[in-house]
């Protein structure tokens, strides 16, 4: 009998290889980034960037004159998403994999049509990940690939590294549906594209990517923007900024003081006021001078305090003016109604089936910035003060 | 002959009862919102009673509970209970077998026939079973160690992700309905550990048993409320009832210095080899309860172990080519049933307690 067991396990032992499923390393393509667009014929185009290995290894070693980038670019359309994937697969000869996925970009026509089917299929795929970045192209998401990856290997690594440095406000796959599936919308980073000649490029005309702040959807589909700077506050709300930067004037002449923040945080607290429903929203950070134009005494508490002062009240005018456009919208982009489940759920189930319309009409702000100005640089005081 | 100290049997139990409620019993926690973790404080009374009776009753009485049960309740009703436990582990075992696939095959060996994959894991694991509870025992004294390690190094890496701010609806979204609807739910989950009861005659120093117990039921609700509450505060109520598997995608969002990303082979490999442990105990028991049915001694236990992993095989199979008939079938029928035999140790407790009363202590003389 025991021969038979040992002749068994060692038979099982062939089988538990994991050989039945493999799927050589070469044999695989790793999908670096999505690309998402709705073709003039109303069909689905999906665009698919990724890595090239052996090419990749070439390219080290070669002069940065190399004209084969080492990365591929498919695009396939189709009546949905899962068809226009599957026309890939067909057409190329390995096999794709979702697991090294870390951006979606998204075309500002098919995000006006409405992201729930996109959004739909990318939940269903076990192995894409929900952490993944999503960013709104000003056009068709298709053209991101002909940016010049300067830094990075291939242009979603470049997408990639500008979400993942949380200098724009970077919404994942989780956050857009968590709002969804609550009944709030949200906010997107929208990209720009701009042509430059890049000394880098031999001084050639190429595409850059740039920051145009952020495109707000409502129920899934995109219904307006926010600026750039409106968008840098929502990241700060989100408690996903790192290191914002400012300009702001002081005293009589106006003079420019540049600031960078640093252990930027927000919480946000509901209140209920009759049948309103105010939200304090509390900005925190602390401040270190990068330059001033400034002529006062910087060592001065009351001139420190009149700059925090100035500080606060530009961040505050900053935020709202975002918010007052979300309201206009009608599309609770920072997913407030979550908060005011949170602490009043009685209410929040009385206004969820209106809350867009309740977040228009019966929603106030509280904004406030707790800002102080700890660090000042290596400098004693400007060197404005010197022609005073 | 009594083999085994306290702690391992403690950590057994937890084990046991862990694996398959972060993999697959989380997600219907979310169906009661932000009380889930009420939930899981308020059912440890009622779940240490349902345990406590019966496992007074077997330190009371130092015989096999399997073998010589029919001593308390006779001899045909004693049987009759056994063919309800047979049953009842017989449909957790394949139960379990087929969400382990599933969740397998449909994320790592998507090109692996089903039938494969249960033939492996069945032959893997009645082959763990036959060697007995010692080879179970110490192997789930090493797997404790990885889940406990694992756990306390990657559940850190969570925080940067999580809202905080979620945590004040654990206070205010608090009503009735929800927390006795997932009370009962989770009441469900303990349902297995009643297979312990047929092995606590294997443990020594049964006077710490009901120490013991108390500590099984609070650290699997503890394992429980740790995980839940990071899905919570990572994808809120609504999101998390959406996936399938929600400590999945947690572990998905650890992130160790935005350099190693994609850990969930290593987790999901910790946690299956857990899974494997719940398995072969599973099968261990049933084999156990057969013998004890059949009247047949310990030299048919390997036959028996085999023959018992076909009989899985099969069940994982058939239910397995219908599983919308399964999803159907667990909140339903099967809930029902497992209430009834959380249901039947009690029915012990309370035919001993009144047979004594009435007779003096019970023993083998006087029954």
């Amino acid at each position: 009998m025991k021969p038979f067991f040992l002749i068994l396990i060692c038979f099982s032992l062939l089988l538990l290889t994991g050989c039945w499923s493999s799927i050589e390393i070469n044999q695989r393509i790793f999908v670096s980034g999505i690309f998402v667009d709705l073709a003039p014929d109303n069909k689905v185009e999906l665009t698919i960037a990724s890595l090239l290995p052996n090419r990749m290894g070439s390219q080290s070693l070669q002069s940065a004159q190399s004209s084969e980038p080492p990365y591929a670019i498919i695009s396939k359309k189709g009546p949905s998403l899962a068809i226009a994937l599957k026309r890939i697969q067909k057409e190329v000869t390995r096999t794709i994999s979702w697991g090294h996925t870390r951006i979606v970009v998204i075309g500002n026509r098919y995000a006006r049509n409405g992201i729930t089917p996109l959004l739909e299929w990318m939940i269903r795929q076990p192995s894409l990940h929900l952490k993944t970045f999503v960013l709104i192209a000003p056009g068709n998401a298709k053209e991101i690939p002909a940016v010049t990856p300067v830094y990075e290997q291939s242009p979603p690594e470049v997408l990639r590294e500008y979400a993942n440095q949380h200098f724009i406000l970077s919404t994942s796959i989780r956050e857009i549906l968590m709002g969804y599936l609550a009944g709030q919308d949200t906010a997107i980073t929208s990209l720009t594209f701009e042509k430059k000649n890049m000394i880098s490029e031999k001084g050639k005309e190429n595409i850059w990517i740039g920051n145009d702040g952020a495109a707000i959807f409502q129920r899934n589909r995109l219904v307006g923007n926010i600026s750039p700077l409106q968008a840098e506050m929502f990241a700060w709300v989100k408690n996903s900024l790192v290191n914002p930067t400012m300009l702001v004037r002081y005293g009589k002449h106006r003079q420019k003081i540049d600031l960078e923040f640093q252990q930027t945080k927000a919480s946000i607290r509901p209140f209920l006021h009759k049948d309103r429903v105010v939200f304090h929203i509390r900005l925190k950070g602390v401040g270190s001078f990068l330059a001033t134009g400034t002529q006062e005494n910087l060592l001065n508490r009351k001139v420190i305090r009149q700059i925090q002062k100035e500080v606060q009240n530009s961040l505050r005018k900053r935020l709202l003016s975002g918010l007052k456009q979300t309201q206009r919208l009608e599309a609770d982009a920072l997913q407030l109604g979550s908060y005011l489940e949170w602490w009043y759920p009685d209410r929040w189930q009385q206004v969820k089936p209106y809350w867009r319309k309740y977040y228009r009409e019966k929603v106030s702000f509280v904004i406030e910035p707790d800002i102080f100005i700890r660090h000042f640089g290596t400098e004693v005081q400007s060197i404005f003060t010197k022609s005073k | 002959m009594p083999q085994f100290n306290q702690f391992q049997l403690i950590r057994l139990c937890i084990l046991y009862g862990i694996s398959s409620i972060i993999a697959f019993l989380l997600n219907p926690l979310f169906q009661v919102g932000y009380t889930g973790w009420l939930c899981l404080l308020l059912i440890y009374i009622p779940i240490l009673l349902v345990f406590y009776f019966p496992v007074r009753l077997l330190q009371k009485w130092p015989h096999c509970f399997l073998q010589e049960g029919g001593q308390i309740v006779s001899q045909p009703v004693h049987i009759f209970f056994l063919i309800c436990f047979y049953v009842h582990i017989t449909i957790i075992t394949a139960i379990n077998l087929i969400l382990f696939i599933d969740f397998f095959g449909n994320i790592y060996l998507r090109e692996t026939p089903f039938p494969i994959l249960a033939a492996i894991i069945c032959l893997a694991t009645a082959i763990a079973a036959s060697s007995g509870l010692k080879g179970i025992v110490y192997m789930s004294d090493g797997i404790w160690f990885l889940v406990t390690l694992s756990s306390l190094i990657f559940l850190p890496l969570m925080f940067k992700n999580i809202n905080l701010s979620m945590i004040a609806a654990l206070f205010t979204n608090l009503k009735l309905y929800p927390v006795l609807q997932g009370m009962y739910f989770v009441s469900h989950w303990f349902t297995d550990l009643i297979i312990f009861l047929f092995l606590l005659h294997r443990f020594k120093e049964k006077e710490k048993f009901v120490r013991s117990l108390s500590i099984v039921i609070g650290g699997i609700l503890f394992f429980a409320l740790i995980y839940w509450l990071f899905c919570l505060l990572l994808f809120g109520p609504y999101l998390g009832r959406q996936l399938r598997i929600p400590a999945l995608e947690l572990v998905r969002h650890m992130l160790v210095g935005q350099f190693v990303e994609n850990l969930d082979p290593l987790i999901v490999s910790i946690w299956s080899s857990t899974l494997l442990i719940k398995l072969t105990l599973l099968l261990y028991i049933g084999t156990a309860i057969t013998t004890a049915i059949i009247k047949k001694g310990k030299s048919y236990r390997r036959t028996v172990t085999y023959c018992y992993a076909f009989l899985i095989f099969i069940t994982a199979i058939l239910w397995g080519h219908r599983p919308i008939d399964l999803y159907y079938l667990v909140p339903t029928s099967f809930a029902f049933f497992f209430v009834i035999i959380k249901a039947i140790p009690l029915v012990y407790s309370a035919v001993y307690y009144i047979r004594s009363k009435m007779s003096g202590p019970l023993s083998k003389e006087n029954m």
